[in-house]
């Protein structure tokens, strides 16, 4: 027979166990107390939810980034530290208890559910590839990190040569050209003092390092950098650093520069001298001859070229949707609280979808037309991603038009999808799937 | 038969000649189809027929070096270039041609000494010059270039020919120095094209090194020629680029003093300093002008100028007007100077429209910053009596005047005042609706709450008018509290003695008021006056625990956000306390997200964190 007493303390024991393994599941970092960042139509502040969960990570707080969840939510320990900077920083967040965020989890890892969680592990380290001189346009990679508050150093072409890429997790390029032409503003720009001023810095440079011509420099440029994101780096890039990297790698071996630009005539036959076996993305483009056309090639399609009249108001592109157990890397670079991205453009605008090797993910196109205009690519260990359009806030930005203001667009699911690829590098490799 | 012979040969060679004339004409246009389709193997391959046919033909030449140009084959087009130089070997711009043709195979050594045979052939000519650095800068070898025209005027004897090419192409190569120097050449060649000169200059001074190395050769050229005006007219325009206003300054002394302006440039660089908001320049320069140009037709300007900078200097920026006009934590600075300044132009140039301003002036700072209402009321009279003729000083003092009234507890002088202003068809509507504005204000410090509401109607009815959010405030409040019509005239005592800065008696009637009515409507306003009150009278602990009773008491009233601010605002400085103020602040962030007042909580605990902004 069993008294009172010892019934009672059978009780009392089982209590104080029941309470111990209460304590223990809640100190756990899965079951504790956490921060959720929301990013669906909650946030007020998305950009700047970046920089928190990079801030996060810099302070050595992993963030689960909540794939297909609430916009790509991000799931942050309960640190006081980082719900003050939310507060600072002015992005939602909400404190949930160790019970709803087991609750997320399990939703999140539902096999019916496509989403996922992916853990961030490190902030990369971010390089973005700028000139020296300062060119009358803006790079809406630089405006969102610096609104966002990421932290990022500047390479030109001498870091690159000498092997400084090595060091970053990531690097940014943006109206960029490779292809030595000056970003073929000749026909509007010749006479302005910073295009003129660009051409003798950049020969300077070429010189310097030992090339006879900026193409040339240009060139091995763009094949470093190709060795870097063979050897694990992740490259993004934007505007006419996408298409004039690819020709840049293609005419390896030919010279396509008009005289104005490298003071001779390009190859007579360059165009069946162009190697599409060392592109990244596109394959059997043509290069365009006008010197004087400011277009690089046909793997965008201009405003000119469209059928119809180009409109702001109805210009949009579609987000792929993808499978986030199966494809993380795709379904983290197209988090968005929006699948419907508003339209812009920029001197490379979109890629032509006949011309991308069947290698490449298309992450995002105008439906019903031609024009691709985000892509997404693996090359040796590393990854390229690639990004039509100049500024996602501004429709037409023009030469010398003021930078955009990131404090009027802080929910831009345009400016989102950059931002996406600077943290995609944090993430842990988990196996994948099959 | 000879002779028939001899006609019929003659006849037959023509013939032929003009046969192969009318086949070389065909083959020439053949080739230009190629070329014009881009087929440059077939075009050259004809135009190589046609100059071995005719290797003097200049057309040919020219076409055949374009082919080769095309297809890159530098060898042969050097090969004819030089056997036309047989025929031609004076021809500058074949011998400059046969240069750019190296240079372009990437052989500059016979590059360069190609150039220096187009230049041998005529060392004398100032084109040969022009036409060979020309063919370098095409070539992209623009140091080279500098080197011919440099050459040029030292075989010419002339130091400052091509001063404005060699300093172009300094300046594209970022020399900035070198090119500085250049155009400095040119200016001392001909001063009148001074205005050409800093155009070209500006081309390199929006960037900090361009400026610094025009403004460092500039100034050195000036240690050296301190009497040229064009000089001292160029660093000073450089220097006003740099915002450098005391170097600036000096230099404009100078320029003045040697084109015998008599004052006329010094005011104008005052004048811009003051609109740079560079006072104490600005003030030394318009003393400048008082002290050393009596005459000058600037002087009354000056001496106003010069009383504004010293107030200007004085005053601190408080765009958020957080405790209304009241600035509780600035320590009251001395306008003593700028007073005196003002009343020296009254004294020195009566009956203008500058005494008048300075009278204004002076009346602004007793009124607003020394709250010396007797005073600021003398000064107002005097514009009324003397200077009536200056209607829009005589508006500005109006208003003024009310508010003296009011705040001397005489509101219906002070109504009387806005009244006139209301009416004046002078006025413009802004001042209008201000004075329509103060006078509901003074019918509801009066406590005739209904005549204030009536007057307030017409002002809601304007939505573009600044003044319409202080409108809505005020008849939300009289709105909200008229069912206790005592309480809002208790109410109005302390508002008024607050206006009155009699904070201790006002402190007493809001105290008063809380107690008696703590649940009444009016209680949440009277927290927020009091809470102010005791922030003026630097009894911190009290503004802060007022503040709390608010937030509290009333957790949803519509000045909770802006409390907590202020309470944040006493924490950061009155009490010196960062750590309280960032909890404070951060306070206002969790509780109140949606509150305009978000952005300033966020910059402010950046600003104490140190944070780079």
């Amino acid at each position: 027979m069993i008294n009172k007493n010892q019934t009672r303390k059978f009780i009392s024991s089982l209590l104080l166990v029941a309470l111990c393994s209460l304590l223990l599941a809640l100190s756990s970092p899965l079951f504790a107390q956490k921060i959720l960042i929301p990013m669906d139509l909650k946030q007020s502040e998305h950009l700047k939810a970046y920089g928190i969960a990079y801030w996060s990570l810099t302070k050595g707080v992993e963030v689960d980034w909540l794939l297909n969840y609430r916009g790509g939510s991000f799931m942050i320990d309960n640190h006081q530290l980082v719900a003050s900077e939310c507060l600072v920083r002015g992005v939602n967040f909400e404190r949930i208890s160790a019970a709803t965020a087991s609750q997320i989890y399990a939703e999140v890892l539902d096999e019916n559910n496509n989403q996922d969680v992916v853990r961030l592990e490190k902030a990369p380290k971010v390089a973005v590839y700028v000139p020296p001189n300062v060119l009358p346009w803006d790079d809406a990679v630089v405006l969102a990190m610096e609104y966002a508050e990421i932290p990022y150093e500047k390479v030109w072409d001498d870091e690159v040569l000498k092997g400084k890429l090595l060091e970053y997790d990531w690097l940014h390029l943006h109206h960029e050209d490779f292809t030595g032409q000056y970003g073929k503003f000749y026909a509007s720009f010749s006479t302005a003092p910073w295009y003129i001023e660009q051409q003798v810095l950049y020969e300077k440079k070429a010189k310097e390092l030992g090339y006879r011509k900026v193409s040339e420099l240009k060139k091995a440029v763009a094949r470093t950098i190709k060795e870097y994101i063979a050897s694990g780096g992740f490259l993004f890039a934007m505007c006419s650093a996408t298409d004039a990297f690819d020709i840049a790698l293609a005419a390896e071996n030919t010279d396509i520069c008009d005289v104005m630009y490298d003071g001779d005539p390009p190859d007579a036959n360059f165009q069946k001298m162009l190697d599409y076996s060392k592109c990244l993305a596109f394959e059997n483009f043509t290069v365009e001859r006008n010197p004087m056309r400011y277009e690089y090639s046909d793997i965008d399609i201009p405003p000119s070229d469209m059928a119809g009249f180009v409109n702001q108001e109805t210009d949009y592109f579609t987000l792929f949707e993808f499978s986030a157990k199966y494809d993380p890397v795709p379904t983290m670079l197209t988090q968005n609280h929006a699948n419907i991205i508003k339209g812009f453009m920029g001197q490379t605008t979109n890629f032509k979808k006949s011309l991308i090797k069947k290698t490449t993910t298309v992450l995002a196109e105008k439906e019903g037309t031609e024009e691709v205009r985000y892509i997404h690519g693996n090359y040796g260990r590393g990854t390229f991603t690639w990004y039509g359009g100049h500024d996602p806030e501004d429709f037409q930005h023009a030469v010398g038009d003021p930078p955009t203001d990131l404090h009027l667009h802080k929910n831009s699911p345009g400016y989102r999808l950059i931002l996406n690829n600077i943290l995609f590098p944090a993430a842990k490799k988990k196996p994948q799937k099959t | 038969m000879k002779k028939i012979f001899l006609i019929i040969l003659i006849f037959t060679s023509l013939c032929g000649i003009f046969a192969q004339v009318r086949n070389l004409d065909n083959k020439f246009r053949m080739a230009q189809i190629y070329e014009s389709t881009g087929d440059w193997d077939n075009a050259v391959k004809i135009y190589e027929e046609l100059f071995a046919a005719d290797s003097l033909n200049v057309v040919f030449f020219d076409a055949l070096m374009r082919g080769y140009d095309q297809l890159k084959r530098y060898s042969d087009a050097i090969k004819i270039i030089n056997t036309h130089l047989k025929f031609r070997p004076k021809d500058v711009g074949l011998l400059s041609q046969l240069g750019k043709t190296y240079a372009r195979a990437n052989e500059k050594d016979k590059a360069l000494n190609a150039w220096m045979s187009a230049l041998e052939v005529d060392s004398r000519n100032i084109n040969s010059y022009y036409i060979v650095a020309n063919a370098m800068v095409e070539s992209r070898m623009l140091d080279n270039a500098i080197k011919v025209y440099e050459k040029g005027r030292s075989v010419l004897n002339d130091k400052f020919l091509f001063a404005a090419d060699i300093g172009y192409l300094y300046s594209i190569s970022m020399n900035y120095e070198e090119a500085t120097r250049q155009y400095l050449l040119l200016l001392k060649q001909n001063p009148a094209q001074l205005s050409f000169i800093q155009s070209r200059i500006s081309i390199y001074t929006g960037k900090a090194d361009g400026l610094n190395s025009a403004t460092s050769i500039i100034e050195a050229a000036y240690k050296t020629d301190t009497d040229n005006p064009q000089l001292i007219q160029l660093l000073a325009w450089l220097y006003m680029e740099g915002k450098k206003y005391d170097k600036a300054f000096s230099i404009f002394k100078t320029l003045d003093e040697k084109t015998k302006a008599g004052g006329r440039e010094i005011f104008n660089f005052a004048e811009r300093a003051f609109r740079d908001k560079a006072y104490s320049t600005a003030a030394r320069a318009y003393d400048e002008v008082i002290g050393k140009y009596p005459k000058s037709i600037n002087i009354a300007a000056s001496e106003f100028g010069y009383a504004r900078t010293l107030e200007e200097a004085a005053v601190e920026d408080d765009t958020l007007k957080l405790f209304g006009d009241l600035k509780p934590f600035t320590i009251k600075p001395s306008y003593k100077s700028a007073i005196d300044a003002f009343n020296k132009v009254i004294t020195n140039h009566p009956q203008t429209e500058f005494a008048a301003r300075s009278l204004y002036r002076i009346a602004f700072i007793q009124f607003y910053t020394l709250f010396d209402l007797a005073n600021a009321a003398e000064a107002l009279s005097r514009i009324e009596k003397k200077f009536s003729n200056f209607i829009p000083v005589l508006l500005e003092a109006a208003y003024l005047s009310g508010q003296v009234f009011i705040s001397q507890g005489e509101l219906e002088k002070g109504a009387e005042k806005f009244r006139w202003l209301a009416e004046s068809r002078f006025a413009q509507s802004d001042i209008r609706e201000k004075a329509n504005f103060a006078i509901a204000e003074t019918d509801f410090l009066w406590g005739n709450f209904k005549d204030a509401q009536q007057k307030l109607q017409n002002l809601l009815a304007n939505p573009n008018s600044d003044i319409t959010n202080d409108a809505i405030a005020l008849n939300v409040l009289i709105q909200e509290n008229l069912t206790n019509e005592n309480l809002l005239k208790d109410f109005t005592k302390g508002i008024l003695l607050k206006r009155q800065r009699q904070f201790n008696k006002a402190a007493e009637v809001f105290e008063q008021l809380t107690t008696k009515q703590p649940d009444a409507d009016i209680a949440e306003n009277t927290l927020v006056v009091l809470g102010d009150v005791y922030t003026m009278m630097q009894q911190y602990e009290k503004a802060i625990s007022t503040y709390e009773r608010l937030m509290e008491k009333f957790p949803d009233n519509v000045f909770a956000d802006k409390s907590q601010l202020k309470l944040a605002a006493v924490y950061q400085w009155g009490l010196k306390n960062s750590a309280k103020a960032i909890e404070a602040y951060q306070k206002l962030l969790e509780k109140y997200p949606g509150s305009v007042y978000v952005n300033e909580a966020r910059r402010r605990i950046r600003e104490i964190r140190g944070d780079v902004l």
